[in-house]
């Protein structure tokens, strides 16, 4: 029998044209994979969620994936640091289903290539990592902009993971989505970094790690400086030589278009994938998500929920504690109490996510 | 010292000859300026220099310089050897003053009247070796350049000699990036090698470091290592049974090995440079020139650039003419008194701020009279200038958030600081990045086109009796259809249209054309009206529906006397569907399908992913049409033109045999055969020649005339001619030219002269005349696609030009190889070719030897495809 394999990816709905681009990308190249959404928010108004999301083979909503004290938990991270949150337990879910293998994608990869090479590596290994960097950077900027910003925020990109089923996996991913449970921030000062940086320490607390170093896995600007893509015979992708298998376009628009032009070069080819991928996202915008929308970003008034306020409500455990909704507003509400002894960090110009 | 004495005596020494150069000072008693100087190798002037540099240690120790000297300290020198003699052979060097005399500078060493020869081997094996804790572990490094042509090999393979006679190997690719900053390469060129007890024997021994295949030694003295104690031996394995070893064949007596021979060649070419092993950083052999148009030597015989006409050698020999050239074209330097620039910002943005290049480029600046460093500093950064060709503020800027928020010249940043952390002075990818991100889908490229508000229907009835009434007077009748109304433009496809009208008009063959009423770049769809354009005989008659005409023509069967054929000229914008049955509905004998472009492979008719690389149409599914803006449409695209080629028997027919070779390796679309039919041909005229001056001033009043031609878009090149125009318009040894239909808006390109020519039916020859009329030596044929034609390419041939082309061009490579009529090459290769002024050494020879013309014999067209296809 072949083996039954689950994949899914985390996002919000200013992500959907993303997770539909990564969507259709594995159709094409592993039409047998059961793949899943799991969506970290409600949809906005005018959307119908079973028809925006009726292109995935299952959808998880984070709140039922039983995390005790879900409102008071999710308060405490913002847009990415939730949707790295509760990869761990869904990862633990599907397996718990009885998955033999499961994959997660970031949702702003595509994949090109089918990946069946590093899935078989899965038949013997249990857990299955992709560094961010998996050759010497030799430039200063290049070492500061790729190596150090590994040893900050993670040696493995966790835009992939994969796991077999066996009492490895399973280990791993009950490990992973308690530390994430307890803290998956964005604070790279107190040595973590959302779910990533945790990994750095996976080799070393379990069996079966297999480190994929193909240089045609998780291509993005931060390993370019060492990599170089070309169209082979066939008109194939490949990097440094071997079939692109899929690409990572991370801050597309914004930060990721300043460092793919820093480091791809005069790799054209490149660009023509990064513009292939702007163009995607326009065809599978899906019409009426207001731009950066988030049901958990805003009160339940509608006001926007500042960063400061989330951080206070983590730090301090008697709030966190204390209140079972802190998205509710009203007399005896973390918005009352913020309001009678935090003000200003309800101000309209208080730091949103 | 010179041995005159008094008024107007040199003085000076040589201090050092070296491979990174000559080393001194030199003034003349009582002049108020510093001393000129040139260096003559082999008889001939390499560069002239000043002796200007500041040297206060030789103010200080010698009272006869503080005596004699008029402008103080400002007496020093330091001139390069030019890239091209570091050859390994003996060349004559010496300093001449003015006259042409040698400077009988005395040197170091040497008894005076200084012309001595030198050699400079082109290899240099750089590197060094260091023994740390005792010599039981030893760090080394070793990067072996090649002086010519500037590349640095790393990775290097290392023997390891002992005195015992033992030896080893190793390879140098551990990275030092402190070695790769500052020899700018490959880090990958250090190691870390731990000798063994072999190697030492049980008393110790010395190693020798020979670099591979030189076997140059690498440290100056053999390093001594201490005896190194055998690993303990691995306790005895269990035993294992290994099949016994075959018997050597017979015991023959072995040959005792030869001594090993000294390998004088390799001597002689390589100079090992020793570092003495002081802790300093390693220093480049070389400066490393900021200016990437710095003597480009090498001969890069690696495909990327071939010549037609001339021997090759002919132009990669004359390195030193050619860099005499180069500096007595080089702009004059200005002379600006001490402190002119106040800052240090000033300063550093004027040693590489290219003058001449702004001063050209911006001619309000020029005509303010305002200096360009000031200029620049002021305003000219902020308003996005560039202070030299190679360097893109705005790119810069918007590449480097932290240099656009931190407010500073972005030009100095590079040059103090962005240039040594790797960043780049202009934008990656350069102008194909603009066409990338500017591709439009096929779809929608005609999105802005006009479109008519009302299209008006001639009555079947009307169009019955107009076709009844030729149709019967003829001998045959002709169908043809095409994307556009011919007799409107005058392209050449349309002209090639109106010339095959006119020849079956001679046969007696009635022509009806028809062409879309709404034109489009991909095939109709069903939701069109299926409306086309009528030209019959060349007169536009009006607009009728596929439906219409073919209703009509299946009511006027062909007589037996009578020939009826089709013409598929170019199916864009035409319902293939419709227009199949209307094919069906004329019931011809002769169906052609004509290869004009490649639409008949794809909707990016050019063959060009994303407008930019050629593809050579690779299959749909692929990864290449995955990501191309043509990609997504392609499919739908070929399963019409599939059922299209299926209904109908067509001879394909190439203007050119690239083209069909292009289209055979592509495609299977059914047809019943394919040949190769040129639209013309050239008949010989006698050659032109003229003579190319050879000294600058002569050359610049005399330039060598390079046109570009045609609209100013980037599928014929125009973005390389605009960057070659930048690069070396200022040197004035180049006049270019640009050939154009007066109503081509093309941006303003200094310094670019404008020839409008409009071409016509009856005015076919008038490019070729304005080519000839103003005595073009090289015209630039630069489109990136692989033409299936190129009639402009007859032009250039026919009025006496030579033509540089790209290797993908198609037709255009095909005949310059074909013609011998000039020089296929990559687009850097190109750039070089100007920049080094080899392109002038070419011209120069080829307008010596004359370079033929031709009349141009127009033929290829349907109608003579019968007499001359099997």
């Amino acid at each position: 029998m072949p083996a039954r394999i689950a994949c899914y990816t985390s996002f919000t709905y200013a992500y959907l044209s993303r997770a539909r681009i990564l969507l259709a990308s594995l159709r094409r190249h592993h039409p047998d994979w059961q793949i899943w959404a799991l969506l970290i928010d409600e949809p906005p108004p005018g959307i119908d969620e079973s028809e925006a999301l009726g292109e995935f083979d299952g959808v998880m909503k984070s709140g039922d994936l039983g995390l005790t004290r879900m409102a008071a938990w999710l308060f405490k991270h913002d847009v990415v640091e939730a949707c790295t949150a509760v990869k761990g337990a869904m990862m633990a879910h599907l397996l718990a289903k009885g998955a033999d293998k499961v994959v997660y994608f970031d949702p702003d990869i595509a994949v090109f290539h089918p990946i069946d090479a590093i899935i078989d590596q899965l038949d013997t290994a249990s857990i299955a990592l992709t560094p961010h960097q998996i050759a010497p950077n030799v430039t200063d900027l290049a070492v500061r902009d790729n190596e150090i910003s590994s040893l900050r925020y993670g040696v493995f990109n966790l835009g992939f993971v994969a796991v077999r089923n066996d009492a490895n996996g399973r280990d791993f991913a009950a490990w992973w989505a308690t530390q994430l449970y307890r803290a998956c921030y964005d604070e790279v000062e107190s040595g973590i970094f959302t779910d990533q940086k945790y990994c750095d320490l996976v080799p070393g607390l379990f069996d079966g790690v297999v480190v994929i170093r193909d240089p045609g896995c998780n291509v993005a600007s931060w390993n370019l400086s060492r990599r170089t893509i070309r169209f082979g015979a066939g008109a194939r992708l490949e990097v440094n030589g071997s079939p692109l298998k899929f690409y990572h376009f991370t801050k597309i628009g914004g930060v990721g278009d300043v460092m793919t032009e820093r480091y791809a070069g005069d790799n054209l080819e490149v660009f023509e994938i990064w513009q292939w991928y702007k163009r995607q996202v326009t065809a599978k915008t899906v019409a009426g998500i207001p731009k950066r929308y988030w049901h958990y970003g805003t009160f339940d008034t509608g006001a926007p929920i500042a960063k400061t306020a989330r951080v206070l409500f983590r730090n301090r455990g008697d709030l966190y504690d204390h209140f079972d909704d802190p998205f509710a507003t009203g007399p005896g509400t973390y918005h009352a109490w913020l309001a009678h002894e935090q003000p200003d960090l309800l101000r309209d110009d208080a730091t949103e996510d | 010292m010179s041995s005159t004495a008094g008024e107007g005596m040199i003085r000076g020494f040589i201090e050092a000859v070296t491979d990174r150069g000559i080393v001194g000072w030199a003034f003349r008693q009582g002049a108020a300026t510093p001393l000129a100087l040139t260096l003559s190798i082999d008889g001939t002037p390499a560069s002239t220099f000043s002796c200007e540099a500041e040297r206060p240690d030789v103010w200080d120790a010698r009272a006869d310089v503080r005596e004699n000297s008029q402008h103080g300290a400002r007496l020093g020198f330091h001139v390069a050897i030019p890239a091209q003699f570091f050859d390994g052979l003996p060349h004559r060097f010496d300093l001449l003053i003015e006259s042409g005399e040698s400077a009988d500078l005395i040197t170091l060493g040497r008894p005076a009247g200084w012309i001595r020869e030198f050699s400079f081997p082109t290899l240099a094996v750089l590197g060094r070796v260091e023994p740390a804790e005792g010599g039981t572990v030893i760090f080394g490094w070793v990067v072996v350049a090649d002086r010519m042509s500037g590349t640095k090999r790393t990775r290097n393979q290392v023997t390891v000699l002992s005195s015992n006679g033992a030896s080893t190997t190793l390879t140098a690719e551990m990275p030092r990036p402190d070695v790769g900053a500052a020899l700018d390469c490959d880090a990958y060129c250090g190691f870390r090698f731990v000798p063994t007890a072999a190697l030492s024997g049980p008393d110790g021994a010395t190693l020798e470091f020979r670099v591979q295949p030189e076997d140059a030694t690498l440290a100056a003295q053999p390093i001594a290592i201490p005896a190194i104690p055998a690993p303990e031996p691995e306790p005895d394995p269990e035993p294992v049974e290994v099949p016994p070893a075959a018997e050597p064949a017979a015991a023959e007596p072995q040959p005792e090995p030869e001594p090993e021979q000294p390998t004088p060649a390799a001597e002689s070419e390589i100079r090992v440079i020793l570092e003495a092993d002081d802790g300093e950083e390693p220093e480049p052999v070389q400066p490393v020139s900021a200016d990437p148009t710095a003597d480009p030597i090498a001969d890069p015989d690696d495909g990327s650039l071939r010549f037609t006409g001339v021997p090759r050698q002919a132009v990669f020999g004359r390195g030193t003419r050619l860099a005499n050239l180069r500096a007595a074209l080089a702009p004059a330097p200005v002379h600006l008194p001490d402190g002119y620039y106040t800052s240090e910002v000033a300063q550093t943005v004027a040693a590489e701020l290219d003058r001449a290049f702004y001063l050209s480029t911006y001619r309000d600046v020029a005509e303010s009279g305002l200096d360009p460093v000031l200029h620049y500093l002021a305003a000219g950064w902020r308003e996005g200038r560039m202070p030299a060709p190679w360097f893109d503020t705005t790119h810069y800027l918007a590449a480097n958030p932290d240099v656009r928020d931190a407010e500073v010249n972005p030009f100095w940043h590079y040059l103090i600081s962005g240039r040594k952390e790797g960043r780049r002075p202009a934008r990656p990818g350069g102008y194909r990045r603009g066409v990338i991100e500017a591709a439009v889908a096929p779809e929608l490229r005609t999105a802005d086109w006009p479109r008519p508000t009302a299209i008006v229907k001639l009555l079947a009835s009307h169009l019955d009796r107009v076709l009844r009434a030729i149709i019967a007077t003829s001998d045959g009748f002709v169908l043809s259809a095409s994307h556009d109304l011919y007799i409107a433009s005058t392209g050449g496809v349309q002209l090639f249209i109106g010339d095959e009208q006119a020849a079956y008009a001679r046969r007696r063959f009635a022509y009806l054309n028809i062409s879309p009423a709404e034109p489009d770049l991909v095939f109709a769809a069903d939701t069109t009206a299926g409306m086309v354009r009528l030209v019959l005989d060349g007169v536009n008659i009006g607009n009728s529906s596929y439906e219409d005409l073919a209703e009509i023509l299946t009511a006027i069967p062909a007589r037996p006397d009578e020939t009826r054929i089709f013409v598929a000229h170019c199916l864009l914008g035409h319902h293939l569907a419709r227009l199949t049955a209307l094919q069906a509905a004329l019931a011809p004998a002769e169906d052609y399908c004509w290869l004009h472009d490649y639409s008949s492979l794809c909707p990016g008719f050019n063959l060009l992913r994303n407008d930019i690389t050629p593809c050579g149409a690779p299959p749909p599914g692929s990864d290449g049409c995955l990501v191309c803006i043509h990609g997504e449409w392609r499919p739908r695209h070929l399963a019409a033109l599939q059922t299209m080629f299926e209904a109908i028997p067509f001879t394909v027919v190439a203007p050119s045999r690239p083209a069909l070779e292009i289209w055979q390796r592509a495609t299977s679309l059914p047809h019943q055969r394919a040949l190769v039919h040129p639209h013309c041909s050239l008949e010989p005229v006698s050659a032109r020649t003229r003579e190319v001056p050879e000294d600058a001033a002569a050359l610049r009043r005399n330039p060598v005339r390079v046109a570009f031609i045609g609209y100013p878009v980037n599928h014929k090149g125009w973005p390389i001619f605009v960057d070659l125009v930048r690069r070396t318009g200022r040197l004035g040894c180049y006049r270019f030219f640009h050939f154009v239909s007066p109503d081509a808006l093309v941006p303003e390109l200094a310094p670019v002269h404008r020839v409008d020519v409009k071409a016509s039916a009856d005015q076919r020859d008038a490019m070729t005349s304005a080519l000839a009329a103003h005595d073009i030596d090289i015209v630039l044929i630069l489109s990136p696609w692989p033409e299936t034609f190129s009639y402009v390419t007859f032009e250039a041939l026919a009025a006496h030009a030579d033509i540089i082309a790209l290797p993908d061009s198609g037709n255009v490579a095909a005949m310059v190889l074909e013609q011998g009529r000039g020089i296929i090459a990559e687009e850097a290769a190109i750039i070089e070719l100007f920049e080094s002024l080899r392109l002038i050494e070419y011209v120069r020879l080829r307008t010596a030897q004359g370079i033929p013309g031709g009349r141009l014999v127009h033929a290829g067209k349907s109608a003579t495809i019968a007499a001359v296809a099997p």
